[in-house]
């Protein structure tokens, strides 16, 4: 083999990035996830704790391709180095360094170009044959695959590495980029978990941000209104009264929303114990807690025999409660409300039916009625979180059960809710 | 009512609407002599320290507070011999817009703490408050 041939660039090696993601060299697409940029610190990729993932798959590099060194190197040009965020077969002090100056790098080269370098003897390539790790790390026969952040862009290599020249075969090339996709979607893997991580972290802030930072312009603004009410109160400003009466139920209503969206959230964090739950109480206790509105919409309730269900009483009581809610929330205004609950034995499930005689959903809503903030009716009637049936779908399947409903505008509703039945 | 014990009481809370709301609410509530009303957990703790025979009956204490919160204020009460002393005979009515389940749990440790209240304070609240802490005695 010619000295030409032995260092020549693998054509077409660098991945095609198109609009739908990233095309490995295997023809697997990886789609575009609309990451943001990470540094490789914040996804512990350099200064952090060898893992059992890259460790795995540096050794398989030592065995597939036979070599007595592994490497999966991230190329970190700031700080002037390149770091291994695995390593097998490396003599000390390099073992325990885990980083070299870039001066000892042939990964950089990968990770400049984003192309696999192959190189069968070093001291006899121009590329690298200047490279300290030559003398300082025994490196001569080396073949290095870029890998990848999100974005498709090389920030590194994994390289096969020995210390005598060998003519790398096509088939060992081959090896090493299946392994190099297999880091490219460890690192994708990171990203994830940080973008996880992340997003819990928003959401504490912004659920911080309503039930304290924006909850309390909304309490001053409804105690001025107050006062100003009180100011006007002679008796001479009916109108003025009747403004500030719905600039006040605005309010209460933004507080409402406010409430319903941090204990939506709340209950989503909470994880349950599972056991046998009697439904006749979790019943009684929802409808306890609706006391007052059953007395004053003189609701008549039926409520059959119910069993026990596999379950936990919070929240399966705050499932029911709000079920009962809604079916006198949206009664209709030429009835007396009636609210039928009761029961039915299918296979290892029990079917909980609420039924109701009121307004009825519009078709069109369907499914979306359990999305957050869509509710079959305006938002802005009366003061509703919008959020109920979606705690609703949450805590069903918290329990893997499934809830559906059945309605005839005008006539009425039926929720029923599936969850698994308990036998002894 | 006028014959009824009258109460001294002191807000502590950083909104100033808020203050001007209770200083209105208070001029309407008849069984109130006096009200104190501080805009930082570290003004009252000052006045409280360096006014050994200032003793308001009931203090309304706002949690989320920049700089030092109601929580703190609680702390540092709590670490305080003579205030520890002292706040055996003031009722503590913790204010806030909601309550989260962590502050309720850390609202227990403290004995001083009889009641929470959420905002917005009225009229009839405060009526209502100062009834029960008669009662309490």
């Amino acid at each position: 083999m010619t000295m030409e041939a032995a260092y020549q660039l693998e054509p077409g090696d660098e991945p095609m990035i198109g609009a739908r993601g990233v095309v490995d060299r295997q023809g697997h697409t990886r789609r575009r996830r609309g990451f943001r940029n990470f540094s490789l610190r914040e996804l512990d990729l350099v200064d952090s704790e060898p893992e059992a993932s890259f460790d795995n798959l540096t050794w398989i590099i030592t065995q597939i391709l036979n070599v007595p060194v592994g490497l999966v190197s991230l190329v970190d040009r700031d700080l002037d180095r390149q770091f291994f965020k695995s390593q097998q077969g490396l003599a000390e002090p390099w073992a325990s360094a885990r980083q070299t100056r870039l001066t000892h790098s042939f990964c950089q080269q990968v990770e400049a170009t984003g192309q696999i370098l192959r190189v069968n003897d070093a001291t006899r390539d121009p590329r690298v044959f200047a490279n300290l790790a030559i003398p300082d790390l025994g490196v001569i026969a080396y073949l290095g695959v870029p890998i990848h952040d999100v974005n498709g862009k090389a920030i590194g290599a994994v390289c096969a590495i020995q210390g005598s020249p060998r003519d790398w075969t096509d088939e060992d090339v081959a090896n090493l980029e299946r392994i190099a996709v297999c880091v490219d979607e460890l690192i994708e893997l990171k990203a994830f978990m940080r973008t996880v991580s992340e997003l819990n972290a928003d959401q504490k802030t912004i659920r911080h941000a309503i039930s304290h930072e924006l909850k309390s312009p909304v309490c001053a603004l409804r105690s001025l209104l107050n006062e100003i009410k009180l100011v006007a109160g002679d008796g001479q400003v009916d109108d003025l009264n009747k403004l500030i009466d719905l600039g006040q139920q605005t309010l209460d209503r933004m507080n409402t929303r406010f409430d319903g969206t941090t204990s939506f959230f709340d209950l989503k964090d909470q994880s349950w114990e599972r056991g046998r739950v009697s439904l006749r109480n979790v019943v009684m206790d929802a409808l306890y807690r609706l006391k007052f509105s059953i007395y004053r919409q003189q609701v008549l309730l039926q409520v059959k025999e119910l069993p026990s269900v596999v379950g936990h009483h919070q929240p399966l009581t705050t499932l029911f409660r709000c079920l009962v809610a809604n079916a006198i929330r949206y009664r209709s205004p030429d009835r007396r409300p009636e609210v039928a609950i009761g029961a039915k034995r299918s296979g290892r499930f029990v079917e909980v039916t609420v039924r109701d005689n009121g307004q009825g959903i519009h078709p069109n809503v369907g499914e979306k009625v359990f999305d957050a903030f869509s509710t079959g009716h305006a938002l802005s009637s009366g003061s509703t979180t919008g959020l109920g049936l979606a705690m609703c779908r949450h805590v069903v399947r918290e329990h893997g059960g499934e809830i559906d409903f059945v309605s005839k505008p005008g006539e009425g509703t039926e929720f029923s809710v599936k969850l698994l039945g308990y036998s002894p | 009512m006028s014959s009824e014990k009258r109460y001294t009481i002191m807000f502590v809370d950083d909104d100033e609407i808020d203050q001007l709301v209770y200083q209105r609410i208070v001029r309407r509530v008849d069984n109130v002599s006096e009200s104190i009303h501080v805009t930082s957990a570290e003004d009252a703790l000052d006045l409280l320290k360096s006014r050994p025979s200032f003793l308001p009956d009931v203090l309304f204490l706002d949690i989320n507070m920049p700089c030092m919160s109601g929580l703190e204020f609680l702390d540092e009460v709590s670490q305080n011999k003579n205030m520890i002393k002292k706040f055996d005979s003031i009722a503590v009515v913790v204010l806030t817009t909601s309550i989260a389940r962590a502050d309720e749990q850390e609202l227990q440790k403290f004995a001083c703490v009889r009641r929470l209240e959420s905002k917005p304070l009225t009229d009839e609240s405060l009526e209502l408050i100062l009834t029960s802490m008669k009662r309490s005695g």
